[in-house]
């Protein structure tokens, strides 16, 4: 692939040279210009307390399993020293914890928790805080239960965890949590027991065909009988329900066929139990639900795995806020359910602003990408608006807060996106629609067979419905169509693509435009110096006052020279950063000024001031990814429209329109979030590509929405799709997957049809014996399997294209 | 094959012991969790 080296000069930027050495605690590589043994001063403070407790086991344990599941930074243990007082008060107590006769429990959320060390570290928090009993980390879910007794404090808990760099977010237990937790349990025991009794039931019905008679055989299939009983009764029962509840709503579902197989044949079954009769049906009913109900287990596991949005607002969000407090004139931490409207809160720098407010004194520049999707920070002065879910880069701000909570910009958003993921709620399976013709024909044929009974005799009657219901048994449909699904799903998967379901899949092969977002999709959404300037004899210098910033400017510029830099960094004195104007420092003598000249079309400009004299200028841009232009033309090349969506400016989006080749008309540009979704709903069946929660709402109401690389966790609480690998690449393989996949399950329907058109036609004539029928079945249901592994050629291309990037 | 009215009833009754434990772990929660425990084992209790 001729763009494979370009994509690692792009992802170069996550990586250092390999010979640089490893911070001591995280295992992060130690930037060059530091001479700690630590990434930076949050893992010093970390590897201190642990030391000073002991419990250095830690990094043993940590070496001995290598269990990184990511390399994930450990907490941001960089903020001051946190008061978890709030988490004491009787108010918070009754929404958030619990209490049994053991003690008082809570949950809490803890962020960068990855492996056995983790675990160790964080349940030693029992050991070393007094009156705590029990602390249990589920790994899975980050989620980690707390139970003190009556003299234990939770702040002393959160305090010790945040010492350790898990920052904790308490969770509040959801009466649906615990309810989703039984159900789960309650269906696997449904599973394992119709596992067993199938089981069981099959080693009977071996002896029973290879030719058992006489007393035995009809003790055998009594047995059968009566194993088949809790399966019937117990394992199927969701089933019922599900049947019933759409038969009162008057609509067809799939589970309809198979009550109704599941019926008839149990009731012809238990009739020839009783009549003498040897054919018996228990073994293919109780495999059949076996099968069924760990498809569904499968399903509906993966479904569970995604967080519900109210809980992404909670992570984004500090829990607590500096609320100044008029009558002690002091700044107090308090919980961000109790800020009030007209209250003044205080945010400090790289701190996320909790709330909707009017800035009351302080003057920085704000991170609004996740809200707006602009690349470039935004200067903020007194008396300006700022919104909730922005970051804080340069200097403290006060805040007279107008709107909190769920009344924020941020959180109607994220309210009305709770609406739309319910109104997409499972649209009718594919299997369903075929299913209601299916389910319709065979009960009428059915009854057709019985009434013909009231001709030739009720046994042979009940024989020829009974073989209908079993050689058309819905299986083909239940089962085999969504395996072709469940397989394009895994192995997308497994190549970094994550889809919520198998409609998505059927959806994008109905989409007739695309709609791509600007930053972080079609560019590389980050700045990148485009235009270097800079006496090489200041390189050092300006790395050594950069890496004192947190502003994305001064990101991208250690970026640039930490490969180029190689000698030892100058010490600095006087460091003063000046929000939106610049930073500067005292390096041997002289002082070195980085500013920010005026914004022009072609990005950022920098100049570079030794003192007081311009000396060298700098442009940074978000610049479009080598890869888009490829893209672009492959998605073109499916008849497809294609339009940029952006919330930036007139300029930088008609510069990415004309180098990936997009037409200028199909550009729109300066789109507030609310804009982007109503064009979309507009243009519907569209495709959404996109990053951030700025395109989440669009996502959302996009018919099928695909989220980006960097895309932020809400956007994969929304979109349909969620790209691990970065650009717009992955979409035209994707598309062209989905296709083929609806034609393997098009394939097999059509089989799964003529097959039960003709051995139902032949059952309805009385010509197909049960016997014959429980054989035939497996025999098509195999057939449609193998079909569905085998996929199709240009399937198999798209794959491979998929795991080349 | 008189040997299968003892045999029988014998595996009957072992299987239902494995459903009826199986029934009762998943009941009381022990397949809610399945990955913290695999790294629990790596951890040692200290001799005190």
């Amino acid at each position: 692939m001729n763009f494979a080296k370009e994509q690692t000069s792009i992802q170069s930027k996550e990586k250092f040279p390999l010979s640089c050495p490893l911070c001591v605690h995280c295992g992060n590589p130690v930037p060059k210009f530091s001479s700690s043994e630590f990434c930076c001063l949050g893992c010093k403070r970390v590897y201190q307390w642990i030391q000073g407790h002991q419990l250095e086991k830690y990094y043993d344990l940590k070496n001995k399993t290598r269990a990184f599941r990511k390399l994930n930074r450990v907490g941001s243990a960089t903020g001051a020293q946190e008061n978890f007082h709030y988490l004491d008060e009787p108010q918070f107590l009754k929404l958030y914890s619990w209490e049994t006769s053991e003690g008082r429990w809570m949950n809490f959320y803890l962020q960068g928790v990855h492996c056995a060390a983790c675990i160790w570290l964080t349940e030693k928090v029992a050991d070393l805080v007094d009156h705590v009993s029990l602390v249990r980390l589920n790994l899975g879910s980050s989620v980690a239960t707390v139970q003190i007794d009556a003299q234990g404090s939770f702040s002393a808990v959160a305090s010790a965890l945040q010492s350790m760099g898990y920052p904790p977010h308490p969770v509040q237990p959801g009466e649906s949590g615990e309810l989703q937790k039984r159900e789960n349990r309650v269906f696997l025991a449904r599973i394992g027991v119709a596992g067993a009794m199938a089981g069981n039931i099959m080693l009977l019905a071996v002896s029973l065909y290879a030719g058992a008679t006489g007393a035995m055989a009809e003790e055998f299939r009594w047995i059968s009988g009566l194993l088949f009983l809790p399966v019937l009764l117990f394992s199927a029962t969701p089933f019922y329900q599900s049947a019933w509840s759409a038969i009162r709503a008057r609509e067809i579902s799939i589970d309809i066929p198979v009550v109704f197989g599941l019926l008839v044949g149990s009731v012809g079954s238990w009739i020839h139990l009783l009549s003498g009769n040897d054919h018996v049906y228990f073994d293919s009913l109780s495999a059949l639900i076996f099968l069924l109900l760990s498809t569904r287990y499968g399903l509906k596991k993966a479904q569970q795995i995604a967080l519900d949005s109210s809980k992404v607002l909670h992570f984004r969000m500090p829990s607590r806020v500096k609320k100044w407090n008029a009558n002690s004139q002091m700044d107090e931490q308090v919980s961000l359910d109790q800020v009030q409207v007209g209250d003044r809160v205080r945010v400090a720098p790289s701190e996320c602003i909790p709330v909707d407010g009017v800035v009351l004194h302080g003057v920085s520049s704000l991170d609004c990408s996740f809200l707006s999707g602009e690349s470039e920070a935004q200067k903020v002065g007194v008396g300006d608006l700022v919104f909730a879910g922005t970051l804080n880069l340069d200097s403290p701000l006060d805040l007279e807060v107008t709107q909190s909570g769920s009344k924020t910009r941020l959180g109607r958003i994220l309210g009305s996106l709770e609406t739309l993921v319910t109104q997409k709620a499972p649209i009718a399976l594919f299997a369903d629609r075929v299913s209601r013709y299916f389910v319709v024909a065979v009960m009428i044929a059915s009854v057709i067979a019985l009434a013909r009974g009231a001709y030739t005799g009720w046994q042979s009657g009940l024989n020829s419905a009974l073989a209908l219901a079993i050689v058309t048994c819905p299986c083909t449909f239940a089962l085999i169509t969504p395996l072709a699904f469940t397989l394009t799903l895994g192995k997308l998967a497994r190549a970094g693509i994550l889809v919520r379901g198998a409609e998505v899949l059927e959806k994008l092969t109905q989409i007739q435009s695309v709609f791509l977002d600007k930053t972080g999709t079609l560019t590389a959404g980050a700045p990148q110096v485009k235009h270097w300037e800079v006496p090489e004899e200041l390189w050092g210098s300006v790395l050594a006052i950069e890496s004192h910033s947190v502003h994305p400017i001064a990101k991208a510029l250690v970026l640039y020279l930490s490969s180029r830099v190689s000698s030892v960094l100058p010490d600095l004195q006087e460091i003063k950063e000046t929000p939106s104007v610049g930073i500067q420092a005292k390096v041997r003598g002289s002082l070195i000024e980085i500013r920010q000249a005026e914004k022009s079309t072609e990005g950022t400009e920098l100049s570079v001031f030794k003192d007081q004299i311009c000396v060298g200028r700098i442009v940074l841009m978000d610049t479009v990814r080598p890869e888009s232009k490829e893209a672009v033309e492959l998605l073109q090349s499916l008849s497809l429209k294609l339009s940029i969506l952006s919330g930036d400016h007139r300029v930088p989006v008609l510069q990415v329109a004309q180098s990936v080749g997009i037409h200028a008309e199909n550009c729109f540009f300066e789109f507030s979030p609310e804009q982007k979704s109503e064009i979309i709903q507009k243009q519907n069946p569209v495709l959404m590509v996109g990053d951030g929660a700025n395109d989440a709402l669009a996502l959302a109401r996009a018919f099928v929405g695909i989220a980006v690389h960097s895309g932020v966790e809400m956007s994969l609480q929304v979109a349909d799709v969620y790209l691990s690998i970065p650009g717009v690449r992955p979409v035209y393989s994707l598309i062209v997957i989905a296709q083929e996949t609806l034609r393997v399950v098009r394939r097999n329907l059509v089989f799964s049809i003529f097959y039960n058109i003709i051995a139902g036609g032949f059952a309805l004539r009385g010509e197909v014996t049960p016997l014959m029928a429980a054989i035939l079945m497996p025999m098509s249901a195999l057939t449609v399997f193998l079909s569905s592994i085998t996929g199709t050629s240009r399937m198999k291309n798209a794959f491979q294209r998929i795991q080349s990037l | 094959m008189n040997i299968i009215y003892i045999l029988l009833p014998i595996a009957l009754l072992l299987g239902l012991g494995f459903v009826s434990a199986f029934v009762y772990s998943s009941m009381t929660g022990q397949y809610d969790d399945l990955e913290t425990p695999a790294y629990r084992a790596l951890l040692d209790d200290e001799i005190i």
